[in-house]
């Protein structure tokens, strides 16, 4: 049950995109086409859930018993960057198939801020899924940071979709690219929005 | 520009890299420790001095554990006019809510002020407006007015604040409590003295009817200056002067007496 | 390049906010309040400055292949540094910008200054270079904080200007998208008509 207050929590309530604002650069960047849409979300589901699961074990069982818990933005960032490469290298190997889908835009995400943010909140905040505040266990981790990249993918998905209708309209001159984008973003979180106090 | 990468470069300027980075990071750090405690003791003593009444001690330096909540104590010429008490919950809508609760010794609430919270801007963060959902607490007393801290939806006396009742019940949960830790010091601090010399909590000063009082009562003991005894059902503890509580008597003042 | 040229141009012509259109993130996140974008600009140009100096400086001893990591190690080090010396001397600013702070480090603007415009300038370029982008985010984080102030929560610089409760929505994420977006628009028609 809590599992699934997490999931729904995570992907609609506090939707990682629209009511957070991490990985707003690549979702405006990649968002042209559904198809490449959902390429780099299927990429960002697959490193999120890797890079949160190894820097929680890297907090817990390296960090914070040396005490040196001020290094986490570092250790962290760079943990991700080994990440990416390997997955990388291994994903080329392994599944030529698959890199063709994803590899471009592997690179693009060690500075998608989803990763490292997932990676420090579940570190470093505490969680309320209807009951009591408390931080959360390598399981619940996984499952967040799992739904955390689902629901920016469904967000993603769901604007590249719009923006491909909005490409055929006749938009005014100066609302065209970024701004319109940016404001169609706008009505969509606000559709979001109807979801808090869901749980 | 850049140099040619082989394998022996690559990997030595990346250790060279990181040493380096890591070192300064390490100095800052140390550099930096100092004053972020410092800040932090500031920023508790000063939502000490908006809760309670004017005092003249240091409450940061008297404080005190009581039931695993930190008490501070506001003293005027040694005399305890107020009690600062840190309370928490976890109920909040976005995570735990700290609050700093200013509890007089008549167990009237001073002042609230809210240390941290994570709740919605705009909406449950709110708790944090100075003229808004604590004012409903300041000066009234929980016990001796029959204020319910419980908002008006569940049958209590406080307003919610609009579109954040979650939010909302969790600031009365947090000052609830605060006001429970009070109590908890009050009923030591308020009791009658027993035979033995100490006070304990629910005891009346009439040792016959006490059972701790009897059981401690046989123990003869000479405590420090300033020092009381405190029975309680499950066993005997010690306040010293500043109020700190211990579970055993210092090693020195035995070995004088 | 003249030096003054350095300095000004993050403001207007290549403003990394409404042109450049980079670090999007801290920008909605952040700017709840003028204050709260005006800190997260000046925090971000500290980083900018001190890593584009840094990176410039050590840019010809690095080998290829490895720039881009050493060049995250050295930004991710000075975030830290970052974060040690707001939560000495500004805690409340750090608690209200919270996530977004070490987040500094995948900014895009810092490393995208690295790799544009430190790693083949003389090390005082890049120190105007990171001063002009800086002060042009901080600029644009600022003005997208104020006009949020103002319609959320009818305030200036954190004085409210009326009791009433302002529109929320701004306060909250759609009003982030909407405010950028129409400033976006404004910024598009003034360089139109220019």
């Amino acid at each position: 049950m809590e599992y699934l207050i997490i999931i729904i929590s995570a992907i609609f309530v506090n939707n990682i995109l629209l009511s957070q604002f991490l990985g707003v650069c690549p979702f405006l960047g990649v968002s042209n086409k559904v198809s490449t849409a959902t390429g780099m979300s299927a990429a960002v589901c697959f490193v999120v859930t890797i890079a949160t699961l190894v820097s929680y074990l890297v907090q817990y069982y390296i960090l914070v018993p040396l005490h040196i818990e001020y290094m986490q933005t570092i250790a962290f960032i760079l943990v991700i960057a080994a990440l990416v490469q390997m997955v990388e290298i291994i994903l080329k190997k392994v599944s030529p198939a698959l890199y063709q889908a994803l590899g471009i835009f592997l690179p693009l995400i060690t500075t998608n801020c989803v990763v490292l943010g997932v990676a420090i909140s579940v570190v470093t905040k505490e969680f309320s899924f209807g009951g009591e505040a408390h931080m959360l266990n390598l399981g619940e981790s996984i499952v967040y940071a799992l739904s955390c990249a689902i629901g920016y993918g469904l967000a993603m998905v769901i604007f590249a979709g719009l923006r491909e209708q909005l490409d055929l309209a006749s938009v005014p001159k100066s609302f065209k690219g970024v701004p319109i984008a940016l404001i169609t973003a706008g009505i969509l979180a606000m559709a979001f929005m109807g979801f808090s106090g869901l749980v | 520009m850049a140099r040619e990468s082989n394998f022996t470069n690559m990997v030595v300027t990346l250790f060279a890299v990181c040493l380096l980075a890591s070192a300064v990071v390490g100095v800052v750090y140390a550099v930096t420790e100092e004053p972020i405690a410092a800040t932090e003791m500031a920023k508790t003593n000063a939502a000490i001095g908006q809760v309670v009444p004017e005092f003249n001690n240091t409450p940061s330096e008297d404080v005190m554990d009581v039931e695993g909540a930190r008490v501070y104590p506001a003293l005027k010429d040694g005399q305890p006019v107020a009690y600062a008490i840190e309370a928490v919950t976890s109920k909040g809508f976005g995570g735990s809510i700290k609050l700093m609760v200013g509890i007089t010794t008549d167990g009237t609430i001073h002042g609230i002020s809210v240390l941290s919270h994570s709740e919605t801007p705009g909406l449950g963060a709110k708790i944090d407006d100075p003229e808004g959902i604590r004012v409903q607490f300041c000066g009234k007393n929980p016990e001796a007015d029959g204020f319910k801290m419980v908002v008006k939806k569940d049958g209590g006396d406080v307003d919610a604040i609009t579109a954040s009742t979650i939010s909302s019940r969790a600031f009365c949960d947090a000052v609830t409590n605060a006001y429970n830790t009070f109590k908890a010091i009050a009923g030591v601090q308020n009791a009658g003295t027993c035979k033995c010399g100490g006070k304990h909590e629910g005891c009346t000063g009439s040792c016959d009817s006490c059972n701790a009082c009897q059981e401690c009562a046989s123990q003869e003991e000479v405590l420090p200056e300033g020092w009381q005894h405190v029975c309680t059902e499950e066993g005997c503890f010690y306040i010293d002067a500043q109020g700190n509580r211990h579970d055993t008597l210092p090693q020195a003042a035995e070995s004088n007496n | 390049m003249s030096k003054f040229g350095l300095i000004t141009k993050g403001i207007i012509k290549e403003n990394p906010t409404f042109v450049l259109v980079l670090g999007m993130c801290p920008t909605l996140g952040t700017t709840t309040s003028a204050i709260n974008g005006l800190g997260m600009g000046l925090a971000t140009t500290f980083v900018l400055i001190l890593s584009n100096m840094v990176i410039s400086a050590i840019a010809g001893l690095i080998p290829g292949k490895v720039r881009i990591p050493c060049y995250i190690v050295v930004i991710a080090a000075f975030v830290t540094v970052l974060q040690l010396v707001m939560q000495a001397y500004v805690p409340d600013l750090y608690a209200t910008l919270g996530l977004f702070i070490p987040l500094i480090v995948v900014n895009c603007i810092v490393l995208g200054r690295a790799e544009a415009f430190a790693n083949k300038n003389s090390i005082v370029d890049s120190a105007l270079d990171g001063i002009g982008i800086g002060l042009g985010f901080a600029c644009s984080l600022t003005v997208i904080g104020f006009i949020r102030e103002i319609l959320g929560s009818l305030a200036v610089f954190g004085h409210k200007f009326a009791a009433a409760d302002g529109a929320l929505a701004f306060v909250l994420a759609p009003g982030a998208f909407l405010v950028l977006g129409y400033l976006m628009v404004l910024f598009n028609k003034l360089k139109a008509n220019k």
